[in-house]
C-alpha cells in the first residue's frame, strides 16, 4: 500500500509539473513576447514625446524675458506635480494639448547652466544653457542616452553675430568675412541660403556681347551656419541665378581655395567665384536653429528700466535741437551732448572749370582721351548726363564768378612738369553754380556725461516729432521729405569706456513703421570730420585692440560703442549725393553743411586703367593742386530699420580709415534715396558702380571729380562698410555684403546675459544653437 | 515478486498522459514562442516605420506650412504601411498681446501625430505616436 501510495504521489507530482509548464508557456506565449514590444514601443513613444515637450518648452521660452535665468536650474513637466508647467505661461489650452490624456506619457524639462555640465565645447564666455528633458510612458523612461537635449545661448541675436538674417545671405566679392553669421529660413519658408555671388560688376570693363570674366575671391575665417546651402551662385543677366558649386559640409579646409570656372559668351561680365579660407571655417549648413526678436517697442520699454539708463527727450530741448539735430561728442572720457551750430565755411561751386579743364566737355571725345575708352553708346549716354551733372547749371542754384584764386590755380596747373602752367592760355568758364558750405559744430553745451570702462553707460534719446504723420504722399510709396523727419543726433569722438546710444523715433506705431520702411526718419549721424572741439572726427575707440579671433585671449580693449536705433545709423561727412538736387535738402533745415573745399587737403589719386595716358596727366595734376592722394571709401555704417523692427547697429570699431581724423572730410547730410552708381562708373571706369544700388565702393584710390566726390554716396542700408568690425542687420531681409573686411568682434559673442540685459537693455533671448539626442 | 512486476495499466495511462501533457506543452511553448516573435517583429516594423514616418513630417515641418495644414488628417501610404497624419491645432502663445506689433500669436510648434495601421495576425492594429512639428 506504502508503495501504491508513493506511486501515485509521485505521478501527481509530475503531473502538476507538467501543467504548471504547460499554462506557463501559454502565459508566455499570451504576455511575455507583447511585453518586450510593449517595452520597446512605450520608449519610442517616450522619446517623441521628449522631443515635443522639449521643443514646446523652447517656444515658450523664446516667448519670455528672459528673467528665468536666475532661476537655473528650472524644471518643467506636465506631470501633475510641483513641476507641472512651472516658471513659464501656460494656459488652459496648452495644458490641455500637452496633458498625459492627449500625449498617452509624461515629459520633465530642465534647464540648467551649460557650464555645469561636463563635455560641453563651448566658447568662452557669454551664457548658454541646456534644456533636456526626459519622458515617461507607462514606467517606461528615456534613459540617460535617449535625452532630448537643445544647446541655448541667451544672448542677442543681433549684436551677438555678425550676420543674423531670416534670409538669403548674399556675399560679393573681396571681402575678408568672420563669424560668427547665422542665415536663417525665407520669409517664405525655404531655406536661407548663403551664397557668394560671382557675378561682378566692379570694376567690369568688358563690353556687352563680349566675353570673359573677372575674378574674385571672398576669404573666410568663421563660423556660419546656415538653414540652406552654401553656394556659389552667378547671377544671370536675366536677373535669375545659377549654382555653380554647393560646398559640402567640412569641405573647406584651412588654406584651400574653391573656384569655379566662368561661364563665357556673356553680355555682362562676369566673375569666376572663388572662396579661400584663412583659418577654420567651420560650415553648418542645413543646421537647425531659431532666434526671435520682439520689436523696438518692447527693446526701448526694456532699455528706460534698465539700471542706469539716462533717458534724453529732444522734444524738451527746444526748437532749435529738433530743426537742426543734437550733437553728442565723446570727448576724453565723457560724453557732451550739445545744441548743433553751423559754421559758414565757404561756398561749393560746380565742376565746370575742371571739366573744361579735363577737356571733358563732350563725353564722345573723351574716347580719345582714353579716359571712356570702354564705354558703348549706353555709356556714353550715361557719361553725358553725368557730366551734365558735374557741370550742375541748375538754375535752382544761384551763380557766380569763380574766385579768382581758383581760376589761377587751373590755369597754372603745371601737368609736364617743365615749371610752367599748362593752361594759361586756356579758355575757361568764368562763372558757374554755388551753394553756401557749412560745417558742423558743438552749440550750447547741454549734459555732460562721463564714460567708465568697467559698465556700460546707456544713453537713450527719444523724440516724438510727428509732423510726417500727417504727410500725404503724392504718389505711392513717396517718403516725407527731410523737413519732416526726426532731428539727426551727429556723432564723433574717440570713446573711451563701454558706451550704448540708442534713438528712438516714437509716435503712432502704424505710421512710423510704414515711413521706416523705406526712409528711416529718425538716425544717428556719424560726422567724419573733426569739430572745431579738437574732438576727432568718426567715432573711434581710444583702445583698438577688439578681438577679432575666437581663439584670441579675452585681454584686448574695454572700449567697447554700441548703437541702437528704429531708424538707421548712417555716416556723414564723406560725399554724399549724385545730383544736385539732394544737396540742399539734407538736414531738416533744408540746408547742407560742408567744409570750404578751399580750405581741403582731400586729394584723389587716379585709379585709371594702367598705362592710360590720362592716368598720368590726371594723376599727376591732381596731386599738384591737392597735395596728397587719400583713400576713397564709404564713410560709415548704417542699420536699415525696413521692417520697421529694431535696427541695431553696433561695432567694436566703427570706421574705418575713410573717417581718419588726420583727413577734414567735408560734412554734409545724406540723403535716403540712392544714387545711380552706373553713372560715376562710366565716367571714371575703375571707380565704382553698382546696378543694384547695393555696392560700396571699391578700396583703394579712386579720381572723382571735387562736386561729384562731394556729391556722391551710396545709401549704405544694405552693407557693411570697409573696415567695419561688427555687424549692423536688419533680419529680415536678403542680406548683401560687399567689398572689404567683415570681422566680427568677438568679445560681443562673450558678453553674458545679465550684462546684455541689465547694463545695455537689450532683449536677451534664447537662441537655439544645437540639437542634441532626439 | 511484487517489486519485479511491469507497469499496471492506470500507470501505464498515467505515464502516457505526463508524456503527452510534457509533448503538448513542449509544443505549445514552441508554437507560442514562434507566434510571439512572429507578432513581436511585425509590431517592431510597424514601429520602427511609425518612427520613420514621424521623423519625415518633422523635416516636412520645416518646409512651408500651407493654411490650411492639419486641418484634416492626412492619410497616405509609406512602405506599404497605411498611416494618417493629424496635425493638432496651433499652440496659442499664452503671452499673445495684439497690441505689440509682432507678438506671435501662436507658437511655432505643433503637435505631430501619425498613426500607423499594421496586421497582426490577420487582426487590424494600430501604433500611435505623438511628436513635435516645428518651424
Amino acid at each position: 500500500m506504502r508503495s501504491k501510495r508513493a506511486f501515485a504521489l509521485i505521478y501527481a507530482l509530475l503531473a502538476s509539473v507538467s501543467f504548471l509548464a504547460f499554462f506557463a508557456a501559454i502565459t508566455y506565449q499570451v504576455r511575455g513576447t507583447l511585453q518586450t514590444v510593449r517595452q520597446s514601443e512605450d520608449l519610442v513613444k517616450a522619446r517623441s514625446i521628449a522631443s515635443l515637450g522639449n521643443e514646446v518648452f523652447f517656444q515658450l521660452l523664446k516667448t519670455q524675458p528672459a528673467d528665468w535665468v536666475s532661476s537655473l536650474p528650472l524644471t518643467f513637466s506636465n506631470e501633475p506635480g510641483p513641476d507641472y508647467f512651472r516658471g513659464l505661461p501656460a494656459d488652459a489650452a496648452l495644458r490641455e494639448s500637452l496633458s498625459y490624456e492627449k500625449l498617452g506619457g509624461y515629459f520633465k524639462v530642465e534647464l540648467v547652466d551649460a557650464r555645469t555640465v561636463s563635455g560641453m565645447d563651448l566658447p568662452p564666455g557669454g551664457t548658454y544653457i541646456i534644456s533636456t528633458c526626459t519622458a515617461k510612458v507607462n514606467d517606461r523612461q528615456t534613459t540617460l542616452n535617449e535625452r532630448s537635449r537643445l544647446v541655448l545661448k541667451l544672448g542677442n541675436p543681433y549684436i551677438n553675430n555678425l550676420a543674423v538674417s531670416t534670409g538669403r545671405v548674399v556675399l560679393r566679392d573681396a571681402a575678408f568675412l568672420s563669424g560668427p553669421i547665422f542665415v536663417n529660413k525665407n520669409e517664405d519658408g525655404t531655406d536661407g541660403h548663403l551664397d557668394f555671388v560671382a557675378h561682378h560688376p566692379i570694376g567690369s570693363v568688358l563690353n556687352s556681347g563680349t566675353t570673359g570674366a573677372v575674378k574674385w575671391t571672398v576669404s573666410l575665417d568663421g563660423e556660419f551656419q546656415t538653414q540652406g546651402d552654401i553656394r556659389i551662385v552667378n547671377n544671370e543677366p536675366d536677373g535669375t541665378s545659377t549654382v555653380m558649386h554647393t560646398f559640402p559640409v567640412g569641405s573647406l579646409a584651412v588654406g584651400e581655395e574653391v573656384t569655379v570656372p566662368p561661364t563665357l559668351e556673356v553680355r555682362h561680365p562676369r566673375g569666376i567665384g572663388g572662396v579661400r579660407a584663412v583659418g577654420p571655417v567651420k560650415f553648418r549648413p542645413r543646421r537647425p536653429f531659431a532666434l526671435q526678436l520682439n520689436d523696438s517697442n518692447d527693446l526701448f520699454e526694456q532699455l528706460e528700466s534698465a539700471q542706469g539708463t539716462r533717458v534724453i527727450d529732444l522734444d524738451t530741448l527746444g526748437s532749435g535741437v529738433l530743426s537742426n539735430g543734437l550733437m553728442v561728442e565723446f570727448e576724453e572720457d565723457q560724453v557732451v551732448i550739445a545744441t548743433v551750430a553751423r559754421r559758414f565755411q565757404g561756398r561749393i561751386y560746380d565742376l565746370s572749370l575742371w571739366l573744361a579743364l579735363l577737356r571733358l566737355n563732350d563725353p564722345l571725345d573723351t574716347h580719345s582721351s582714353g579716359l571712356l575708352d570702354t564705354v558703348n553708346g549706353d555709356q556714353v549716354a550715361r557719361g553725358s548726363f553725368a557730366l551734365k551733372e558735374c557741370r550742375w547749371d541748375d538754375p535752382a542754384y544761384p551763380n557766380a564768378p569763380y574766385p579768382a584764386e581758383l581760376i589761377n590755380d587751373c590755369r597754372n596747373l603745371d601737368v609736364t612738369g617743365d615749371g610752367v602752367g599748362d593752361f594759361t592760355g586756356e579758355s575757361l568758364p568764368v562763372e558757374g553754380d554755388f551753394f553756401d558750405a557749412y560745417s558742423l559744430e558743438r552749440g550750447t553745451v547741454l549734459q555732460t556725461i562721463p564714460l567708465n570702462r568697467s559698465d556700460f553707460t546707456a544713453l537713450k534719446f527719444e523724440t516724438s516729432k510727428a509732423e510726417y504723420v500727417s504727410f500725404q504722399p503724392e504718389r505711392p510709396g513717396e517718403a516725407p521729405p527731410p523737413d519732416l523727419w526726426a532731428a539727426p543726433i551727429f556723432v564723433r569722438g574717440t570713446v573711451k569706456g563701454k558706451v550704448s546710444l540708442a534713438y528712438e523715433l516714437k509716435g503712432p506705431p502704424a505710421e512710423q513703421a510704414h515711413w521706416n520702411r523705406n526712409t528711416p526718419l529718425n538716425r544717428f549721424c556719424v560726422l567724419s570730420d573733426p569739430g572745431q572741439s579738437g574732438v576727432p572726427g568718426g567715432v573711434t575707440l581710444a583702445d583698438q585692440r577688439v578681438q577679432l579671433d575666437p581663439t584670441e585671449e579675452d585681454t584686448l580693449s574695454e572700449d567697447m560703442c554700441l548703437f541702437i536705433t528704429n531708424g538707421m545709423v548712417t555716416g556723414t561727412g564723406m560725399p554724399i549725393r549724385l545730383y544736385r538736387e539732394i544737396c540742399g535738402t539734407v538736414l531738416p533745415s533744408g540746408e547742407i553743411s560742408a567744409t570750404d573745399f578751399s580750405q581741403r587737403r582731400d586729394v584723389y589719386a587716379a585709379r585709371l586703367p594702367q598705362g592710360s595716358e590720362m592716368r598720368d596727366v590726371v594723376e599727376r595734376a591732381l596731386t599738384d593742386v591737392f597735395m596728397e592722394p587719400v583713400r576713397f571709401q564709404a564713410a560709415s555704417m548704417a542699420s536699415d530699420n525696413g521692417s520697421g523692427l529694431t535696427g541695431i547697429a553696433f561695432n567694436g570699431r566703427l570706421i574705418g580709415s575713410s573717417l581718419d581724423p588726420d583727413y577734414p572730410f567735408m560734412v554734409n547730410g545724406i540723403s535716403a534715396q540712392q544714387m545711380e552708381w552706373i553713372d560715376l562708373q562710366t565716367l571714371f571706369p575703375g571707380s565704382v558702380y553698382s546696378p543694384d544700388h547695393d555696392q560700396m565702393l571699391s578700396e583703394g584710390y579712386v579720381i572723382i571729380p571735387r562736386l561729384m566726390r562731394e556729391a556722391s554716396s551710396a545709401n549704405h542700408s544694405y552693407f557693411l562698410t570697409e573696415g567695419a568690425h561688427g555687424m549692423v542687420q536688419d533680419g529680415r531681409r536678403t542680406r548683401r555684403y560687399a567689398n572689404g573686411e567683415h570681422r566680427y568682434d568677438y568679445r560681443w559673442r562673450q558678453l553674458d546675459a545679465d550684462t546684455l540685459k541689465q547694463d545695455l537693455g537689450l532683449q536677451v533671448v534664447p537662441i537655439l544653437i544645437e540639437r542634441r539626442g532626439l | 515478486m511484487n517489486g519485479t512486476r511491469g507497469l499496471s495499466l492506470l500507470e501505464t495511462i498515467v505515464a502516457l498522459f505526463i508524456l503527452t501533457t510534457t509533448v503538448w506543452s513542449a509544443g505549445l511553448l514552441y508554437v507560442g514562442l514562434m507566434r510571439g516573435a512572429q507578432t513581436g517583429e511585425a509590431r517592431r516594423h510597424a514601429l520602427s516605420t511609425a518612427e520613420t514616418a514621424l521623423q519625415v513630417w518633422r523635416e516636412k515641418g520645416k518646409e512651408p506650412w500651407p493654411e490650411d495644414f492639419g486641418l484634416e488628417p492626412i492619410e497616405g501610404v509609406y512602405h506599404d504601411y497605411v498611416y494618417r497624419v493629424e496635425i493638432g491645432d496651433p499652440l496659442r502663445n499664452p503671452t499673445f498681446n495684439a497690441s505689440v506689433p509682432g507678438s506671435p500669436e501662436y507658437l511655432d510648434v505643433r503637435v505631430l501625430s501619425i498613426t500607423l495601421l499594421y496586421d497582426e495576425e490577420n487582426r487590424p492594429k494600430e501604433i500611435v505616436l505623438h511628436g513635435s512639428l516645428a518651424k
